[in-house]
């Protein structure tokens, strides 16, 4: 089958990191193609006037959902709009979390895809994550591949992505609707407009928490740049227009350069200049017992201390993914290495401290005048 | 011949002491061969094998009877090559014919060479080449082709590379260059072994559809000559670090060797270890395709040498001041590892990695780089030889063979009928384990009652609900005596 000219795609979380990414790269690749955008958040003027339309509504509310999609017909839909807590959140084991975590990313991908089903599209790219597998930090992942059965993620946030993966895979929509439906599972991407993954690593240089490595730091661990992410995401629309091949099926995708997890933050610290003079390797039961102690202090000051049980356990563990499935079906192929993604990350988040900066500079001379 | 540094070293690292001794004990070459039976010609050869080459001679020595004259005599031609190529006293109008037609010479069992400097080490074998010509007309044509062929292209290569470099003396420019001149000198070398293994059929043909694989087995093993060697090539004026790399670090290439431009010299060769070890991969996948033991040993031990001195090197700033090397201990012990199979080759691989990630400094601009590399290394590993964990190996999985692949019918069928085998097998070994129980408890039982064992007693005694013995002596006494009435003994 070739590629149509003029096809209507939809983009959900498209003002967000990824998606925003992905509507850029489909209206240079694709420029036949009408593109929108779903999400919460205005996407900038820039963007939004070569968008086909701007569809406005919290995917968590199904009522607005459906309501976006009255009179829109898309011939694929991407949903990459989800939340991913950060920090102390990802850790989090509250009711109330888990709650938020859920309607957004399981209810809304249910009300997403119902939609989408609705207005007669019959093909969807699900943004998973490789924490559908990973997120019980309790086992090590050696270049794991999609026979690993889902359904042992304890964290909010994989659970969350493997109920929604679960469901759009779910056989019955392909029987009943001839859903064309596939999952990537990107592990954790980095790349400029990053919100979380650069500040939180960078944020360790100012605590003063960069000269330790939790156990013996032989721990592998996979990351991915911004725009092999991109790639993968076009790759698999490409593919549910096309050949089809890769309907009904999830894959893992990363840059293919697992990297030593410990160097790796090392390697963002020196991009800020910052080398620990020396590094002491803390043994994990210390390490266990540290945390546990911080978690406790924590609690009695309120304050957000970097150093739990939880981050202990995924500094300590090897995760990596086997990507031969995505490159033998959807020909996925990173284009962007690892150790130029991190530069470039970096280089934009310096961009934005800076002009973060003078906008404090700006704010201190007004109160001072 | 111990110095007394040595005796110090071994005493204080009694591992590689015990590494040294276990080698020299315990190994035995796969193949023996008969020295009695070489003919004046061959005993020739492997003098001079012995004399051009500590290390090669060794593995060269013990393999695969089919193939032990071929490689020696590849071995020496190209050795011959070289001792032309490296000879600083030949003017290159002289060299550059005799480098491009040096395999016309091949099958000329007369020709000799005595042109070389009286101070070049390995000039006794050109003098004596006759020796090798003879040898080379005995092997097989297949053989001969394959050698002809690459001494060709590596005469022509050298060639290429001496005339430009007389042209420029400024050494290697870029790093393409870099890599072909490593491609003229080992490239082709493993080319050549390659395509000899196969011909022998000691090895994969799919290595041969992978020139990528026995061009990096070259590359790898040159490229650490090259980093280590870097002090000895520059007091000799020799520059084989390319200038691309070099030049980002100082403007001189004598620059890289003063004490003030110390941490631009151990970048630089950070770069130049990144090069080198991003190939390490393609080494492991190649010895994977290679099928029998001598071969392994033959390809494998130079490999392991050259990760440990990867290692070695990397960050160590006395490779700029002195010619540096893997201790005796430490080689003796990685020529065990490497001479067993591709796993514990692989564990060596791997060890090495982490080493050289443990040295890695964040400070070096190739910091991130090298841990990929690393990181590259140990995951090929990991699809070979997956480390299974509780999450990996599934409860209940459909029967796999030892592939991992789905079983086919025949193979499901043979798979039963092996199974049924073995139950088998289990029955007739508890059946005779029993059946010894039991015959030693009869002859237990047989000897207690020859001793006066009275088994009547007991058996009234159980059967009258005595199961367990009473507990203290009276109560076993009027027990005794409650039965022993009737035989007439209670008359007191």
């Amino acid at each position: 089958m070739q590629l149509s000219d003029d096809l209507r795609i939809l983009v959900t979380g498209g003002s967000g990191f990824l998606g925003a990414s992905i509507v850029a790269a489909l209206l240079e690749r694709h420029t036949g193609w009408r593109v929108s955008i779903l999400d919460l958040r205005r996407p900038s003027e820039k963007i939004l006037i070569r968008l086909e339309r701007y569809l406005q509504a919290d995917i968590a509310d199904e009522s607005s959902v459906k309501a976006a999609f009255k009179d829109y017909h898309p011939d694929l839909v991407i949903h990459t709009a989800g939340i991913i807590p950060a920090r102390q959140l990802r850790y989090s084991t509250r009711t109330e979390d888990w709650e938020r975590v859920k309607s957004i990313n399981y209810d809304g991908t249910r009300h997403v895809l119902a939609a989408t089903l609705t207005s007669g599209c019959r093909r969807f790219v699900y943004t998973s994550s490789c924490t559908t597998v990973i997120d019980d930090l309790d086992h090590d992942y050696y270049n794991v591949d999609e026979t690993v059965p889902l359904g042992l993620a304890t964290l909010h946030y994989g659970k969350s992505k493997t109920l929604a993966e679960q469901h759009v895979l779910d056989p019955s929509h392909a029987k009943e609707y001839g859903l064309l439906a596939c999952a990537l599972r990107p592990c954790t991407i980095i790349g400029p407009g990053d919100p979380a993954v650069i500040a939180l690593i960078h944020d360790l240089i100012v605590k003063r928490e960069t000269n330790f490595i939790i156990g013996d730091g032989d721990n592998l661990y996979d990351w991915m740049y911004i725009d092999n992410a991109v790639l993968a995401h076009i790759l698999a629309a490409e593919n549910l227009l096309t050949s089809q091949t890769a309907a009904g099926e999830a894959f893992f995708i990363s840059n293919q350069e697992p990297a030593y997890f410990w160097d790796f933050l090392a390697a963002i610290w020196a991009e800020f200049d910052h080398v620990p003079r020396r590094r002491w390797y803390i043994p994990v039961g210390l390490a266990w017992v540290a945390g546990w102690a911080a978690e406790w202090v924590t609690w009695a000051t309120g304050g957000a201390a970097t150093l739990d049980r939880g981050s202990i356990k995924d500094g300590i563990r090897t995760v990596f993914l086997n990507n031969d499935k995505a490159r033998s079906v959807l020909g996925y192929v990173p284009v962007v290495g690892l150790a130029e993604g991190v530069r470039l990350a970096c280089d934009d988040f310096k961009k934005q401290m800076a002009t973060r900066n003078t906008a404090n500079g700006i704010l201190n001379e007004k109160t001072k005048g | 011949m111990v110095s007394a540094k040595e005796v110090a070293y071994y005493l204080t690292h009694v591992s590689e002491l015990r590494s040294i001794i276990q080698w020299k004990t315990w190994h035995n070459p796969v193949h023996e061969r008969d020295e009695e039976k070489a003919t004046e010609d061959e005993k020739q050869c492997f003098k001079y094998l012995h004399l051009t080459s500590r290390s090669f001679a060794a593995v060269i020595l013990e393999l695969h009877p089919e193939l032990l004259m071929p490689m020696t005599i590849f071995y020496l031609i190209l050795r011959g090559l070289d001792t032309i190529e490296d000879d600083m006293t030949i003017p290159i109008e002289r060299k550059e014919p005799l480098l491009r037609d040096f395999d016309q010479h091949l099958s000329d069992e007369k020709w000799t060479f005595d042109g070389n400097g009286p101070n070049e080490k390995d000039r006794a074998l050109l003098v004596g080449f006759d020796a090798v010509g003879r040898e080379f007309n005995k092997i097989k044509p297949a053989y001969k082709k394959i050698i002809s062929d690459i001494c060709k292209r590596m005469g022509d290569g050298m060639a290429d590379y001496a005339k430009n470099y007389d042209e420029q003396a400024n050494g290697v420019q870029t790093i393409k260059d870099y890599e072909l001149y490593c491609h003229y000198v080992a490239g082709l070398v493993g080319e050549g072994c390659t395509r000899l293994f196969v011909e022998a059929k000691l090895a994969n043909p799919i290595l041969l559809q992978k020139p990528e694989l026995m061009e990096s087995m070259g590359q790898f093993l040159q490229q650490t000559n090259i980093i280590r060697d870097i002090r000895e090539d520059f007091d000799d004026k020799r520059f084989f670090w390319p200038k691309e790399v070099w030049s980002k670090y100082v403007t001189k290439f004598s620059d890289l060797f003063l004490p003030e431009n110390r941490e631009k010299a151990l970048h630089c060769q950070s770069e130049m270890v990144l090069i080198a070890l991003r190939r390490a991969d393609e080494c492991l996948f190649y010895m994977a395709g290679v099928k029998e033991q001598s071969v392994f040993n033959f390809v494998a031990i130079p490999q392991a040498m050259a990760i440990a001195t990867q290692e070695l090197c990397f960050r160590n700033y006395t490779m700029f001041e002195r010619n540096i090397k893997i201790t005796k201990g430490q080689a003796c012990g990685l020529m065990m590892e490497s001479t067993q199979n591709l796993q514990t080759l692989c564990e060596v691989f791997r060890r090495y990695a982490r080493k050289i990630h443990k040295k890695n400094s964040p400070s070096d601009p190739h910091f991130l780089e090298i841990s990929i590399a690393c990181g590259k290394i140990e995951r090929w590993i990991e699809s070979v030889f997956p480390t299974q964990t509780a999450r990996t190996l599934q409860a209940g999985a459909i029967a796999k063979g030892a592939d991992g692949k789905a079983l086919t019918p025949e193979q499901e069928a043979k798979k039963k009928h092996d199974d049924a085998e073995a139950k088998k097998d289990v029955m007739m070994i508890m059946i005779a384990v029993f059946a010894t129980l039991a015959f030693i408890s009869l002859l237990m039982v047989g000897a207690a009652w020859l001793a006066g064992a009275r088994f009547d007693l007991a058996f009234s005694s159980l059967k009258s609900g005595n199961i367990v013995p009473p507990k203290d002596a009276q109560e076993a006494a009027s027990l005794a005596s409650s039965f022993a009435k009737p035989s007439g003994h209670g008359e007191l």
